[in-house]
This record gives C-alpha cells, sequence and structure tokens, in this order.
C-alpha cells in the first residue's frame, strides 16, 4: 500500500549514523593497547570505510564479503591466541566484528547490538584498568551509549540541547540509585569463574641482561604507590623493592630459577601471618618493622614487590583470589599472572633484625656457582681479588672493600649511554670500557664475590622513589627499576645461619643514583659521578612553571591513587567495616543484602511519588481560575452560568455596571485578535486577571451591602421563563 | 494530595522488551564478571545498567499515565483489507509523552503511524494504525491499548482504556469483474467512460476509498487524508439482484455485490440493487455505495437468518 510506516531507514540519517559510529569509534580505540596491531588496523579500515560511505557515499561492500572476512579474522584470532575463550581473546574479536557489523547496519536491530557490544568492549576496558582515567572514560562512554538508546526510539534524530532533557532528566534519576547500589549491593566472590590468565608479553622483567633497566629509564609511569602506616621514617634511597632473585649467571646476564623451581621452593602465604614470625619477641616492634600499603598499576606478571625480610603480607581485594605465596628468598609471587590493578599490605622487618635464616646446601650450591667458560683475563683479577682462606663460613666484608676498592681505583664509571663504548660482554666491561649501569655492576660484582667464596645472589626490582608531599605517598616510577646483590653473612656462632644482605655496587659507583632515583638520569655525565655530598649544590634548577607543573602533577598522582585505593578496597570486607561504620551506632548488625533490598524498596516508593508528582493533571491558566471564581461569585448572587451559556449572555443577565463592563474586556481579550508579541501578551494577560478579580470584589462588596435573597433565582430558572 | 489518588483506569503494566531481556542479562554478566575478576570498576558499569534499567521503568511506566482517548472515528473497511484506524490521545498530564503507539485486542495490526513523535502537555494528537479488517459484520471493540517502549526500548508499558471502538466492515470485494444478466446483473444502457478522467475537487478521505486516489502530498503537508474527486462521464441503468446469484454460498453472494458495487462506483455509474430484503438506489456516488455496502455488512449471517426461521 502507498500509506508507508517511517521505516528504521528514513530514521538512520547521517546525523544518528554519525552518533552511532562516535559511540564504536571511542570503544574500537580505547582497546589500542590490548589488541594485535593487525585487528586494530581492520577495525580502523573498517570505520573509515562506513565513514566514507556516509560522507562521500562509497559503496558498501557485500555481505557475503564482510561475512567472510569475519570468519576469517575469527579464525586468526584463535590461531594467535591458541583459544577462543576467555576475555583475552574475546576482545579481539569483538572488536573487529563489531567494527565489520556497521558495514552491514541500517536497522534498528543492528543498532541495538552495537549498544549491547558497546557495554563489552567497555568491560573489557575496565578489566585492563581501574585508574581514574578509565572512570572518566566510563562515564563518558555510559553517557553517550545511554543518548543512542535514546535517540533510537526518537521520531526526530537532531541532537539539540532541549531534545536532550529527557535522558538528562532520567541520568539524574540514576545516578543516585547506581551510587547507592554500588555502595550496598552485596559483593561476592566469583573468581572460579575466570576462564583464562593473561599471557606476559610485557611487563616486568624478571631476568636481568644489560639494557632492559636503560629501557625502563626512558619511562616516567608510575609502577606503584606506597603508602607507609607504622615503623621507622627511612628515606627513599635505602629503600630497596625487591621483584625477583637471580641466581643463573650468564656473562652480564642473570636469569631466575624456573618457576616450577621456584614454586618447589615456595612455602606458602600462611607462613607470612603473624604466627609464623611472632613479632611479640621482637624489642621495640616500631622501630624495626615498617608497615605498608602498596598499590600498583597494571603490569602483567607474578612479580609482587616488598621491602626486604617481609614478615607479614596481606592481599587486599582482588589479589586475596591469586593466593600469592611466599618463596625461599623471601619474595611474594602470585600463582597467577594479573593484568589489573592491585594492593596489599606488607610488614618488613629490618634486615639486621628478626630471626636467623639456614643455609642449606641446595642454595649453597646455586648462590656459589660460577660459569666455567671464565676468561684468563677474569680468573687473573679472581685470584687478585681473592682473600686467601676466605669462604662461605667467614664474613664478605672484607672482600666487599676489597672489590669497592678495586672499582675506584679502576676509573669505573656510571653511564646509561652505551653507544659509544658498549659493554656487551663481561669482560669486556671489566677490562676495556669500564661503564655501565646498575646491571653491569650487580652482575660483575656477584660474580666476583661468587668466586671469591661469597654465596651472592643478583634482585631485580626497584630503589628508592619520589615522595608526594600531597598524597604523603612514594611514588615508584619505571625510571627507578634498579639492580643489586645481596650477600651472605654467616654468623659467628653457627656459619650454617646467617642473613642475606644488600650490597649495592652502584652507591659506591654513583651515589647521587640513589640519592636522586630516577631523576638522576636528567643529570649530564660529570654530574652522575659528583659525590653524595654535593647532592645539595647541584640539585636541578626548576622554573617556577615547572614548578607549579609538578605540584599539579602529585595532586594528579594523589587523586589518581586514592580512587584506585578505594576500589581495590571496596570489597565484600571493605563493603561490611563501611556498613558496619554507618550503621554500627544504631545497633543493627547490617547485611548487604537486606539493605540493598530495603533500599531498593525505598527507591521504588520515592520514585514512584516522584513520577506520580510529574503526572498530575496541569494547572488551569490563571484567567480560567480568576474566571471560575468570578463564576462562582456570581451564583452567589443567583446569576448562574449554565453551559451553553457565554460571557455575552451572562452580561445581558446581569445587571450590574461593573460586571459588564469586565465582562466587555474579558470578551475582548478571550475572543479578540491574539497578540503578536509575547510580552505585550503576558502583560494583557495579567491585566484581565486583575481586572475580573477587581470584578469579583466589588461584586462580592455588594454582595454585603444588600444581600439578596438566595431563592431569588434557582439554578436554571432562567431557561424556564 | 489528589494528585496522589489513581483511577482504577489508570492502572499500567508492564513487561521487559527483548532488548530489555538482553539488556538485563548483560546487566548480570557485568555482574558476574566483576564479582570473578574482583574488579569494582566493571561492578560500577553493571550497577550502572541495573539503575538505568530501575528507572527506565518508572520512565516507561509514567509515559502512559494521564494519557486517555477522546476520540475515536467509526471503523469503516472490507474484510480481510488493510483497515486504518485512527484516534485522538489527549495528554493530560505535565510531562511530554512520546513514542506512544496503540493497538486494537482481538485485531491483527499491520503498522503504526507517527508513534515516536511528542504529544506535549494539555494537548492531544492523533495516532494512526493500520489493522488487518476482520470478518463483515458489526464488530465492538472494547479493548483498545495504548502502550510505549520510551525511552530506551527496555520496557513495554501498556494500559486499557475503557473506550470502545465500534466497526462496520463490509464484505470482502472479490468476484467476478464482469456483470452478466445470468450471474443476477442487468446492464441497461452502458457507455464506458470517455477521456481522461480531469481532477474535480478534493473531499475527506473515507474508509474504503482507493488508496491511490488518496493526496499523499496534501497528506504530508498535514492537512489530513484528502481523496481525490475526478470529473467522470456519467453513467446509466445497472440492476444487481441478490436473488439471482444462485446456486453460491450466502457470503459468496454479498462479496460478489460488493464487488459489483466497487465496479460500478469506480465507473461512475448508476445501479439499483436487490438486497433479501430491500431495494435500493437508483443511485450513484460514494455516498450511496457506502449506505449499500452498510446494509450487506448488517445482514444477518445466513446461520443466524436459519436459526431465526426455526
Amino acid at each position: 500500500m502507498a500509506l508507508q510506516a517511517r521505516s528504521d531507514m528514513e530514521l538512520w540519517d547521517r546525523p544518528f549514523q554519525t552518533l552511532l559510529l562516535a559511540v564504536l569509534g571511542v570503544n574500537v580505540l580505547s582497546h589500542v593497547m590490548h589488541v594485535p596491531w593487525w585487528i586494530l588496523l581492520l577495525s580502523v579500515i573498517s570505520l573509515g570505510w562506513k565513514i566514507g560511505h556516509l560522507y562521500k557515499g562509497w559503496p558498501l561492500p557485500a555481505k557475503r564479503w564482510i561475512y567472510l572476512t569475519g570468519v576469517l579474522v575469527g579464525g586468526a584470532v584463535i590461531w594467535e591466541y591458541k583459544t577462543a575463550f576467555g576475555h583475552e581473546a574475546a576482545t579481539p574479536t569483538l572488536v573487529f566484528l563489531t567494527s565489520l557489523k556497521l558495514l552491514e547496519t541500517n536497522r534498528d536491530r543492528d543498532a541495538r547490538f552495537v549498544i549491547v557490544t558497546s557495554y563489552f568492549l567497555l568491560m573489557a576496558h575496565l578489566l585492563h584498568s581501574q585508574s581514574l582515567l578509565s572512570t572518566f572514560f566510563m562515564a563518558f562512554d555510559v553517557a553517550i551509549i545511554t543518548i543512542l538508546m535514546y535517540q533510537l526510539h526518537r521520531a526526530d534524530r537532531r541532537l539539540s540541547g532541549a531534545a536532550l532533557r529527557p535522558v538528562v532528566h532520567v541520568l539524574v534519576l540514576t545516578i543516585p540509585v547506581w551510587l547507592l547500589l554500588f555502595v550496598v549491593f552485596p559483593r561476592f566472590n566469583l573468581t572460579m569463574l575466570r576462564t583464562s590468565q593473561p599471557q606476559a608479553t610485557v611487563g616486568f622483567s624478571e631476568d636481568m641482561k644489560p639494557g632492559s633497566v636503560n629501557q625502563l629509564a626512558q619511562s616516567n609511569e608510575p609502577a606503584f604507590r606506597v603508602k607507609f602506616q607504622t615503623g621507622p621514617a627511612r628515606s627513599p634511597e635505602l629503600l630497596y623493592w625487591r621483584g625477583a632473585t637471580l641466581y643463573h649467571p650468564d656473562g652480564l646476564s642473570w636469569k631466575p630459577l624456573d618457576e616450577s623451581e621456584v614454586r618447589r621452593r615456595g612455602v606458602g602465604l600462611e607462613n607470612l601471618m603473624l604466627a609464623k614470625t611472632d613479632l611479640s619477641d621482637v624489642e621495640d616492634v616500631e622501630k624495626k618493622v615498617l608497615t605498608y600499603q602498596v598499590i600498583a598499576e597494571p603490569n602483567i606478571g607474578r612479580t609482587i614487590f616488598t621491602l626486604p625480610r617481609v614478615v607479614k603480607f596481606d592481599p587486599i581485594g582482588s589479589l586475596t583470589y591469586n593466593r600469592p605465596y611466599l618463596t625461599r628468598d623471601n619474595q611474594v609471587r602470585l600463582r597467577n599472572n594479573r593484568a589489573d590493578h592491585i594492593s596489599y599490605l606488607a610488614s618488613s622487618i629490618a634486615e639486621s633484625e628478626g630471626e636467623l635464616e639456614i643455609l642449606d646446601p641446595e642454595t649453597l650450591r646455586l648462590t656459589l656457582d660460577v660459569p666455567k667458560d671464565l676468561s684468563q683475563k677474569t680468573r687473573a683479577l679472581i685470584e687478585q681479588l681473592a682473600i686467601p682462606g676466605v669462604d662461605f663460613h667467614s664474613s664478605p666484608q672484607a672482600s666487599i672493600r676489597k672489590l669497592d676498592e678495586w672499582f675506584q681505583r679502576s676509573d669505573f664509571r656510571y653511564s646509561l649511554d652505551l653507544t659509544n663504548t658498549p659493554s656487551r660482554t663481561l669482560d669486556e666491561f671489566l677490562f676495556t670500557s669500564r661503564r655501565g649501569f646498575c646491571e653491569h655492576f650487580a652482575g660483575a660484582s656477584a660474580l666476583l664475590l661468587r668466586a671469591m667464596g661469597h654465596p651472592t645472589r643478583v634482585v631485580v626490582g626497584y630503589q628508592g622513589g619520589r615522595w608526594n608531599d600531597i598524597s604523603k605517598a612514594l611514588v615508584v616510577q619505571s625510571r627507578d627499576a634498579h639492580a643489586w646483590v645481596e650477600v651472605w653473612y654467616p654468623s659467628h656462632a653457627n656459619p650454617r645461619e646467617g642473613r642475606w644482605l644488600t650490597y649495592d655496587p652502584t652507591a659506591m659507583i654513583a651515589p647521587l643514583r640513589l640519592r636522586m632515583g630516577g631523576d638522576f638520569f636528567d643529570l649530564d655525565e660529570e654530574q652522575q659521578m659528583a659525590g653524595s655530598d654535593e647532592f645539595d649544590s647541584i640539585r636541578i634548577r626548576r622554573s617556577l612553571v615547572y614548578r607549579m607543573l609538578l605540584r599539579a602533577e602529585l595532586a594528579w598522582d594523589y587523586a589518581q591513587m586514592s580512587w584506585t585505593q578505594f576500589l581495590i578496597g571496596y570489597d565484600k570486607s571493605g563493603q561490611q567495616n563501611l556498613l558496619s561504620s554507618l550503621l554500627g551506632g544504631l545497633g543493627i548488625k547490617p547485611s548487604p543484602w537486606m539493605i540493598t533490598i530495603l533500599i531498593g524498596v525505598l527507591l521504588a516508593i520515592g520514585l514512584r511519588l516522584v513520577f506520580i508528582w510529574n503526572s498530575r493533571a496541569p494547572k488551569a491558566d490563571r484567567l480560567r481560575q480568576e474566571w471560575l471564581l468570578f463564576e462562582k461569585e456570581l451564583a452567589r448572587l443567583g446569576y448562574y452560568r449554565s453551559p451553553m451559556d457565554g460571557p455575552l449572555t451572562l452580561k445581558n443577565r446581569v445587571p450590574l455596571e461593573d460586571v459588564g463592563l469586565a465582562l466587555d474586556r474579558y470578551m475582548s481579550y478571550v475572543y479578540g485578535k491574539p497578540l503578536q508579541d509575547a510580552a505585550e501578551n503576558k502583560r494583557e494577560l495579567r491585566k484581565q486577571v486583575r481586572s475580573l478579580s477587581q470584578a469579583r470584589k466589588a461584586l462580592r462588596a455588594n454582595a454585603k451591602k444588600n444581600p439578596r435573597p438566595k431563592s431569588a433565582l434557582a439554578p436554571h430558572d432562567h431557561l424556564a421563563s | 494530595m489528589s494528585w496522589l489518588k489513581l483511577k482504577p483506569s489508570d492502572r499500567v503494566y508492564i513487561i521487559p522488551t527483548k532488548f530489555g531481556l538482553a539488556y538485563a542479562a548483560g546487566t548480570v554478566f557485568m555482574i558476574l564478571i566483576g564479582a570473578a575478576y574482583q574488579n569494582n570498576l566493571v561492578n560500577l558499569l553493571g550497577f550502572f545498567m541495573l539503575a538505568l534499567m530501575f528507572t527506565s521503568m518508572f520512565v516507561t511506566n509514567y509515559n502512559l499515565k494521564g494519557l486517555e482517548i477522546s476520540r475515536i472515528e467509526n471503523i469503516h473497511g472490507f474484510a480481510g483489507e488493510t483497515l486504518p484506524i485512527s484516534l485522538v490521545v489527549k495528554n493530560n498530564s505535565r510531562k511530554s509523552k512520546v513514542n506512544i503507539e496503540f493497538d486494537i485486542r482481538g485485531l491483527k495490526k499491520s503498522a503504526q503511524y507517527d508513534a515516536r513523535s511528542e504529544i506535549a502537555p494539555a494537548s492531544d494528537s492523533r495516532l494512526l494504525a493500520t489493522f488487518t479488517a476482520p470478518d463483515r459484520g458489526r464488530h465492538v471493540f472494547s479493548r483498545i491499548v495504548l502502550s510505549t517502549t520510551a525511552p530506551f526500548g527496555l520496557f513495554y508499558a501498556w494500559m486499557v482504556c475503557p473506550n470502545k471502538a465500534e466497526a462496520l466492515i463490509y464484505p470482502r470485494r472479490v468476484g467476478d469483474r464482469n456483470w452478466t444478466e445470468s450471474h443476477g446483473a442487468h446492464v441497461g444502457e452502458h457507455k464506458r467512460a470517455a477521456g481522461a478522467e480531469d481532477f474535480k475537487e478534493h473531499r475527506s478521505y473515507y474508509p474504503g476509498d482507493n488508496l491511490r486516489r488518496v493526496d499523499w502530498r496534501a497528506y504530508s503537508r498535514g492537512r489530513g487524508l484528502l481523496t481525490k474527486e475526478f470529473d467522470e462521464a456519467s453513467q446509466t441503468g445497472l440492476h444487481f439482484d441478490y436473488h439471482r446469484l444462485q446456486g453460491i454460498p450466502f457470503e459468496t453472494r454479498l462479496e460478489q455485490l460488493s464487488k459489483w458495487v466497487d465496479l460500478a462506483l469506480q465507473k461512475g455509474q448508476p445501479f439499483t440493487i436487490s438486497l433479501p430484503d430491500r431495494r435500493m438506489g437508483p443511485d450513484t456516488g460514494l455516498v450511496f455505495a457506502h449506505r449499500v455496502w452498510s446494509e450487506l455488512a448488517a445482514l444477518p449471517s445466513e446461520s443466524q437468518t436459519q436459526s431465526e426461521k426455526r
């Protein structure tokens, strides 16, 4: 038939399609960091094609090509990830298929598909990051998706402030409900539903190669932030954040134990509870044990950064379900890779305090192992440095002093710039270039100390950090990455017992590296070699603008940390704590389920009242109200107006002059030509209302003066007469 | 507190749409993933979706509050054909209403027009929808439903209005295109319409008008449904007789008569017609044709007639 309903097609005008494209584009591009480059490229091509179609009229590909591409890319994703399940593989597939879907989208149903997948893309993004920026992104994304949902149900899909008022209205009602739900909705644990763990493709490298620190030194990205809770104040340069312990040397490179080896040597987290390491025996606990909370940025891997000699460890939020454990070498590790923000509370005792450790034969063998293929030159150096009669039963202090002296005597220098004087091999570093950075010094020292008879291991992690004065927290950045050595100090009483103590050869070569942390890399080479006592004189000059920017950066850093800390911490126990502190005073033991249902019911009643209020009948206008009052007053005098009578009939029947005049004015306003000017119209309306009201009052005054018997004229009597 | 009182007729029912169910499933999934990864931002997203469903349920529900059907036009049409029905909806509330549709229970709806436009507070708006016409006869539809899915299409809310709609459905316009004496039609002087048809005037659309003659351009300018009338050469003498149509079932006879009336109307030929109980005409024109069709529609069905005879 000729009469056509306005079809989807007609409503799919360009502004609407652009909005749809924008929603999808935003969500696809938010995955730049998380999908393979070729997926991203294909998605951008497909989005670009759609833009070309919209604005330049490019023809769209045939459906069979779209489906074929979809199947091929789906296969490629399975090939790349070796699985079709889990959010790791699902995200790229979803990113691409949704972009592809856009090429054949032109029905309302397709738009709904885009809406639902946009939510899932957003979710996949949030699984990677719980930062403040991601939160802002979520708020923005949710707003545009909601606008899209709203536009889908309108005939006029042009966007404007007025058109969006209803959706703003809904959002204003939704936001309190949303926040309340977030606070009270019961949290539960479904971590067993996780299908896969993230693949360790990037992140903190647990082995040490010359140059790996060099790469990290380029980046200002925060690695983690630390809030100190109790314990002695320590200056940042004394804080060594242990990440991984390395045992196997290979030239200048060092490698950790195999994961299976580490696990075999693991002792389980329960050993970290106070029961095992009884701190009550330690004198002056506050002076010796440092307790701190770490909020770590997403970093794929199993590494947990702590200070040496962890005695207590409390995972917070999601980390609890990753079942961290403690290794023999006092390293906390995760059982599964993580790719999200984490937080934990740890306590470390001062290195020289607490129980003595036992050096088991296996560890002894591992930590004295020296490669067989050392060069003649190196062997000669070892013979020169070795102190006769010294072995793992004796203190390494003398050997360390001798090593330090040799480094100083031989003019070793700290340098990150190795383009001119590369030290790729041990010999080159020790005898030719004598330039390197912390890995070179740590690796070489560990090897020499082993050869001199002392059990030694290399530790990689971070050193120092930047103090944020606003958040009162330490910010450890990528550029604070560091490598150092731990040496076995046997006890005098029993050489099988002893302690692993930190020895940092870099401290001797470039003391400022430790003092200044990552800022050290901003110095030139001469300044880098300056002694620690010159620290104040060579402090880098900063402009006012720079200092202000720095201040803003610190404030932003504070906001980031607080928000992430809140998000991670607000789990089941965090919720219980909050509800208890809010409702504890009332003597109620709050159950989240109960509160959720209660609040749900209250909200439902509240919203119902809001909406009933909104849908009450519209007010009659002022003039109409006044007219009704006027009529009532006339009726009191006995002049009833039947529904068929107009004001003219009334005027003819009422013999009062004032009433006649008021009615004339009323008629000329109501039935006269409407006034064009809105302001004038409003003024005139007000005048009319006043005129009627005056006439009514006059009538009332008149009636009081000469009361008229009520029975004079009954309603509708005049009809009979 | 008079605004708190609700009339029983204001009762609004609500269920989720298919999209709403998908959205709810997505919400549940989001909250499960939030619990699986212990990720509070995913929780936050899931709770937003939940909160949006919660509030939009109210918005959808109250999008119908204060609406009433202020007028329904009498419904005429031919059995089995498309039946356009229009009604006027008044908004007695302080909020604009959007995306209002109507449905008549017992009729199959084929399309809804202009539903996505807005009805301002204290004003009214005409809604138009088409249905498939039911069988011949007089029908009363007492379940007229106003419904909406605004603002997000997550919920479908409806209310049953107290109004009634009366429909008079004419017999189907099917049968033999030719009229011959043997089939109950006398052909008198018969002159074919000569020359091209000339536009004469507009008149308002009447159900059953040939839709090809509706002036769609005028409709799109907001002038309502108008039918174009053409000058047609006047025709003479035709007689359709119910009694002569023998050997075919009762309803088929009526359908044949309905068809012939339609053909005569299109050709502009005057005619007389014999019905089982009366004779009408001679006359011509749309009004007469509708009178005839109304008589045909109102005839009791064969089974009724027989039971009366007994």
